[in-house]
């Protein structure tokens, strides 16, 4: 009965995400109809001007530089365009893999990157600005006052802007992030005092941020620029992708699509603190991750439970043969942090790219391996718990009856676990609604992933992280509630 | 009861815990149909012997025979055996999530592979035996002590076993509520069911036991029957364990 509902609840969850299951991870942009393959862009879709997302029609859709320089690039290769959404860390990784042909990410062609990837030409050379807060005006009158212990300066993680602070700045404190919009909000509330970016993103968000400006540029190397990447070796679409941004740049179409994403991004909305709730647009956005999130949750949980159940058994046998590897599976899970496991699983498992519902099930289903392999570890040792909580004159009693161990284990061992069992689990539970915001890393859209969207897309960080939170909170008080009722009502019979 | 047969033969049982301490040590012991009594000091082993009896204690050494088949041995069908030979607990070990008829019930569909219906139709039988048929849709956290014991009584005797082991089955129970239980197994007695219990009823062993084993630092004192032990006895540690058990404070 409990697994009918369940089951149904499940359906209803996918059927809702499936009516709206326009992606938010995945986009294709149709080209040309009589055009039969797609050609597959890695991006990361939080920096504007070169990406960022935007309603489109009532659509989420993604928008920028790279976008349109991808479009001609499929239009070159005659095939249609699409676009997959991703953190920045796993946009090599998956050229590697051969999940996207190319990655244009207003991705800089450092030494590091070309050792495992090819890059293009430079299609656009942009100076670094540095931002501050105008209030600091004052006390940063050029570059030079910047580098000092006391100075604490922001750029992304794993960027050319990074190096580049290490250089100028060696005395000052770093804060290196992964999202700009992050870095932005930082500057706004001055937690940093400066942030090292590129001078076109530094000019967007200089537009939309009015208390944050540009102090100065700074020249970095000249081959600092951005330019398209592929798969070492594919030289073929190496070919096509230079010969694409030569003609760009001849026919000066290149400056116009620069210009016109500018444009575009300056035009965008930015109408005050908290507007976005008032656009159905993004609450879609926000409830749909938040059904993918229980989703999430509720699959890591339901799986990790089953598989905890077994890894329990065998740590309870007294085969020393079944309990030591569960003893060391709990002990390698539990010891090591959730982000290090998906990444490596999501390294090992290498999945063709499949979209089903709008999720890409490469991500998705590596990603959802990991999870419950990390619920099930800690789900084992409740299941483990509540079994030995069991009173052994219970297991006795029934053996002396002529009952079998596996008898005994069905009919009276579990049914009286698993009132101990679901008070723990239930915390589980909410541990997961949580933990399942990694998935943000692999463009599952998931609460923190629409999270990021609405933010890049509106500027209003602090606002979506404050809604986020609330939601979060909503979602694991609930799920408390539910279990405190489910725990009293499985406790009527217990024996005083 | 006159000739009586052979239920048990034990061998040299030993057992040992944590492979060190010493629970009983080279145990040879007949035991025949009929009721038999195990009295003796706490911590004597009387209880572990009772609880090799359906092996839920392994002996360490030794050989223990049921009917001519040794039951300490890895082909022996213990299933089988334990349907034979049911066990009654000190603290009773109602299944706390099910309720009365469930308990009399489980074992019959899951063991005896009756239907739920033939097994409701004992299990009724033998609650109106015990005289709690009107408790039968109660859960034990509603019951009495001693209609605990009743019921876990009931339970073991739908079964249809040839033995019952009581393992101080009046123990945990308010003075008030030993009678009620007594009195039930009283009747078991008059019906001709082979009993082994182990108590601290000197009352009870006295009227309804056939043989008295008298067990002190995990070995066997004496046996015999109750008027010889409980009057004559041989051993001085059987005397001085009845001089322990008589509070008159002169």
């Amino acid at each position: 009965m409990k697994k009918l509902l369940m089951g149904v609840l499940m359906l209803v969850s996918l059927i809702l995400l499936s009516s709206c299951s326009e992606s938010n991870s995945v986009y294709e942009f149709v080209i040309d109809d009589s055009y039969d393959n797609y050609i597959v862009l890695g991006t990361s879709a939080d920096y504007p001007p070169y990406e960022w997302p935007m309603k489109n029609d009532g659509k989420s859709t993604v928008v920028g530089i790279d976008i349109e320089l991808a479009k001609e690039i499929a239009k070159a290769t005659k095939n249609n365009l699409r676009v997959i959404n991703k953190g920045f860390d796993f946009l090599l990784e998956d050229l590697r893999e051969g999940k996207v042909d190319f990655v244009l990410s207003g991705m800089n062609p450092t030494d590091s990157r070309k050792e495992i990837v090819d890059f293009s030409n430079i299609y656009y050379y942009a100076s670094h600005a540095i931002m501050i807060h105008k209030d600091n005006l004052n006390t940063y009158n050029s570059i030079i006052d910047l580098n000092n212990a006391k100075t604490k300066i922001g750029a992304q993680l794993g960027s050319i802007q990074q190096e580049l602070v290490d250089t100028s700045f060696p005395l000052s404190v770093k804060q290196y992030l992964q999202a700009i919009p992050d870095l932005i909000m930082q500057l706004d509330d001055k937690s940093i005092d400066a942030l090292v970016i590129e001078e076109p993103v530094a000019k967007v968000y200089s537009k939309k941020y009015q208390d944050l400006v540009i102090l100065d540029a700074l020249i970095g190397n000249e081959n600092d620029g951005s330019a398209a990447a592929v798969k070492k070796g594919n030289n073929e679409l190496l070919t096509i992708i230079n010969q694409v941004i030569a003609e760009l740049k001849t026919s000066g179409q290149l400056d116009k699509i620069i210009l016109d994403a500018v444009n575009l991004n300056e035009s965008s909305s930015n109408s005050g603190s908290f507007s976005f709730l008032l656009e159905s647009h993004f609450i879609v956005l926000l409830l749909k991750g938040l059904l993918m999130t229980i989703i999430l949750a509720v699959l890591s949980v339901g799986l990790g439970s089953v598989l905890g159940f077994f890894i329990a058994l065998m740590k309870l046998s007294d085969k020393k043969y079944l309990s030591i590897p569960a003893k060391w599976y709990i002990d390698i899970i539990r010891g090591t942090p959730l982000l290090v496991q998906v990444l490596l699983i999501y390294s090992f498992i290498q999945l063709p790219v499949s979209i089903v519902f709008g999720i890409d099930l490469s991500n998705f289903i590596p990603g959802m391996i990991a999870l419950l392999i990390n619920s099930s570890a800690y789900v084992s040792e409740i299941i483990r718990g509540g079994i030995l909580a069991v009173d052994k004159g219970q297991k006795e009693a029934a053996l002396s009856l002529g009952m079998t161990n596996n008898q005994v284990m069905k009919k009276i061992i579990l049914p009286q676990a698993i009132k101990n069992i679901i008070p723990s689990l239930g915390n589980e539970f909410v541990t997961m609604i949580k933990e399942t915001s990694i998935f943000m890393y692999l463009g599952v859209a998931e609460l923190m992933y629409s999270a990021q969207i609405v933010k890049t897309e509106t500027y209003q960080v602090k606002e979506v992280y404050i809604v986020v939170a609330i939601l979060y909170l909503v979602l694991t008080l609930s799920t408390s509630k539910i279990m405190s009722v489910l725990e009293k009502r499985l406790r009527v019979h217990e024996q005083k | 009861m006159s000739k009586s047969k052979l239920l048990f033969k034990l061998e040299n049982v030993s057992k040992r815990f944590n492979d060190e301490t010493i629970a009983l040590n080279k145990i040879n012991l007949e035991i025949n149909e009929g009721v038999t009594v195990f009295i003796g000091p706490s911590g004597s082993g009387k209880s572990t012997l009772l609880r090799l009896l359906n092996l839920l204690e392994v002996p360490n050494d030794g050989l223990i025979y049921y009917q001519d088949k040794i039951i300490n041995d890895k082909v022996f069908d213990l299933g089988l055996h334990r349907q034979k030979v049911n066990m009654v607990f000190q603290n009773f070990n109602l299944f706390s999530h099910l309720t009365v008829l469930e308990n009399l019930n489980l074992a019959q569909t899951e063991v005896l592979k009756k239907t739920k219906e033939e097994a409701s139709i004992s299990s009724i039988e033998y609650l109106k035996k015990v005289g709690l048929v009107d408790k039968k849709d109660n859960y034990p956290n509603e019951l009495s002590g001693g209609q605990k014991q009743r019921v876990a009584i009931a339970r073991s005797l739908v079964m249809n076993p040839e033995v019952i082991l009581f393992d101080e089955p009046t123990s945990a129970l308010d003075p008030e509520m030993i009678k009620e239980v007594l009195l039930v197994m009283k009747e078991l007695v008059d019906g001709n069911i082979n009993m082994i219990i182990v108590t601290h009823e000197m009352g009870f062993a006295k009227a309804v036991a056939n043989e008295i084993v008298v067990i002190d630092q995990g070995g066997i004192v004496e046996t015999g029957d109750p008027k010889t032990i409980f009057n004559k006895p041989k051993e001085e540690r059987t005397k001085r364990f009845f001089d322990s058990l008589s509070y008159d404070l002169k």
